[in-house]
């Protein structure tokens, strides 16, 4: 009977929500509770090896806008059979070289005359190109370089065509920090809004 | 009679059962407790090897603890983080209180001075121990370009940003990229001293000038250039480690093979 009632007990045990329920849970809970043990075991080990070795650290930075862009106008007054040609900087913001050179058909004769009244002058250089000497800052007009046109008598003073063109190029420094043309300098056109 | 039979029966069954359940609970048991030895052993023989292992640096951290690090341009710090009296103290030259960063290039124009093309600008940079141990280094350069809404411009070329970098044989070169470049410091800057120099110029490419369309209207040339309006930007990171145990140090905090490079 004793055997019997111990059975039985261990049956209603077994059947009874706080029983082997329980027992299972108690089980459940150490295995919890060893796997939280390891994983803080492995974490500490992890902790100590990224606190191992002293290391610091520092950082700095700057910054500088860079400003190109120009924008010139050649003016072309004509009187007694010569251009009186100046060209102006209207950037304003950057200073640029600028040369001009005239384009005409034989048998006009071009003389030149730096007549001044700038702060650099003119002079002939490569390709026959006119250059103005110095910087040609934001806002600045070159002096005057007189263009007389020589018509041969027979020719119809009415009737001739004589171009002047102008370019400027940007300001650019030696290793020395002396500021120099690069005429040489050649653009590749891009996309505006490709950047 | 019968209902005592039953009982039995059942009791038998019950018995029975619950022999099979003990015994999968004494398997399940058996093999927790051996997977528990077996981590813990692991664990054990992992704590021996870091005890080992980190000795030496808790013998460090007793005798000379006191790291740090500065960064200087043209003979003035620009930015330092020292560690003293159980804190990190940080320095910058930055007008903003709360910068953990300095500020590079503040001198290089003068007043009202326009950046020049071409130009070269003194940009002399070292570094500094400024800690009490001595260390390791490394710097890491990047140059890129932003718009005026501090986008980055990713199709500006970062090489027109042209530092000139100095004493090569000092600072060895590591993997970079465009916009970035790793330099390491050969051998040990001891404590209190300045490394040679790794940088003595800036300058903007005049190739930033070479990409532009020209618009003729009438009497007037238009020149806009693709350049125009962006930023230039200079960043500079120092990296400083100690010298005990350097290798295992450098690779932990750098993830590089100091003994490859040649800069133990």
């Amino acid at each position: 009977m004793k055997i019997m009632k111990k059975y039985t007990r261990r049956a209603s045990c077994n059947t009874c929500p706080g029983g082997s329920g329980r027992l299972h849970l108690e089980g459940v809970g150490k295995v919890m509770l060893m796997s939280a043990a390891a994983l803080g075991m492995t974490a500490a080990l992890t902790i100590q090896s990224s606190m191992a070795f002293f290391t610091t650290y520092v950082s700095g930075g700057g910054s500088h806008p860079v400003t190109l862009g120009a924008q010139t106008e050649i003016h072309e007054d004509v009187s007694d059979m010569t251009k009186h040609i100046v060209i102006r900087n209207i950037s304003e913001t950057n200073g640029c070289y600028v040369r001009v050179k005239a384009f005409y058909a034989e048998p006009f004769e071009i003389t030149y005359t730096d007549v001044g009244g700038g702060s650099g002058s003119w002079s002939l250089g490569e390709n026959d190109f006119w250059y103005y000497s110095g910087i040609l800052a934001p806002g600045e007009t070159t002096g005057a370089l007189d263009a007389k046109i020589e018509v041969p008598g027979d020719y119809d003073k009415d009737s001739f065509n004589v171009v002047v063109i102008q370019e400027c190029t940007p300001v650019l420094y030696d290793e020395n920090g002396s500021p120099y043309a690069d005429w040489s300098m050649k653009y590749s056109d891009y996309e505006e809004g490709a950047r | 009679m019968m209902k005592k039979r039953n009982d039995v029966t059942d009791g038998l069954l019950l018995r029975g059962g619950g022999g099979i359940r003990k015994r999968r609970n004494g398997i399940t048991y058996g093999l927790l407790i051996l997977s528990g030895i077996l981590l813990l052993g692991s664990a054990v023989g992992s704590t021996r090897a870091a005890l080992t292992y980190y000795s030496e640096n808790y013998t460090a951290e007793i005798t000379i603890s006191q790291i740090g690090v500065s960064l200087m341009e043209n003979g003035t710090v620009v930015s330092s983080r020292d560690y003293d009296n159980d804190k990190w103290n940080v320095s910058t030259n930055s007008k903003s209180s709360t910068s953990t960063s300095g500020t590079l290039l503040a001198n290089m124009l003068k007043k009202d001075e326009k950046l020049s093309l071409n130009k070269k600008y003194d940009e002399v940079l070292k570094v500094k121990n400024s800690g009490s141990i001595d260390e390791y280094v490394r710097v890491r350069i990047y140059r890129y370009w932003m718009d005026e809404n501090g986008k980055k411009i990713t199709t500006l070329t970062p090489e027109l940003i042209d530092l000139n970098l100095v004493n090569t044989g000092q600072w060895v070169k590591g993997e970079g990229t465009r916009e970035c470049t790793e330099l390491y410091y050969k051998g040990i800057l001891t404590a209190g001293s300045e490394s040679a120099a790794f940088a003595d110029t800036i300058r903007i490419d005049g190739q930033v000038a070479t990409e532009a369309t020209v618009e003729t209207n009438g009497d007037v040339i238009t020149t806009t250039y693709k350049y125009d309006g962006a930023i230039f930007h200079l960043d500079v990171e120092v990296d400083a480690v100690q010298t005990h145990n350097a290798r295992d140090a450098i690779r932990s905090a750098w993830g590089v093979d100091a003994a490859a490079l040649g800069i133990l």
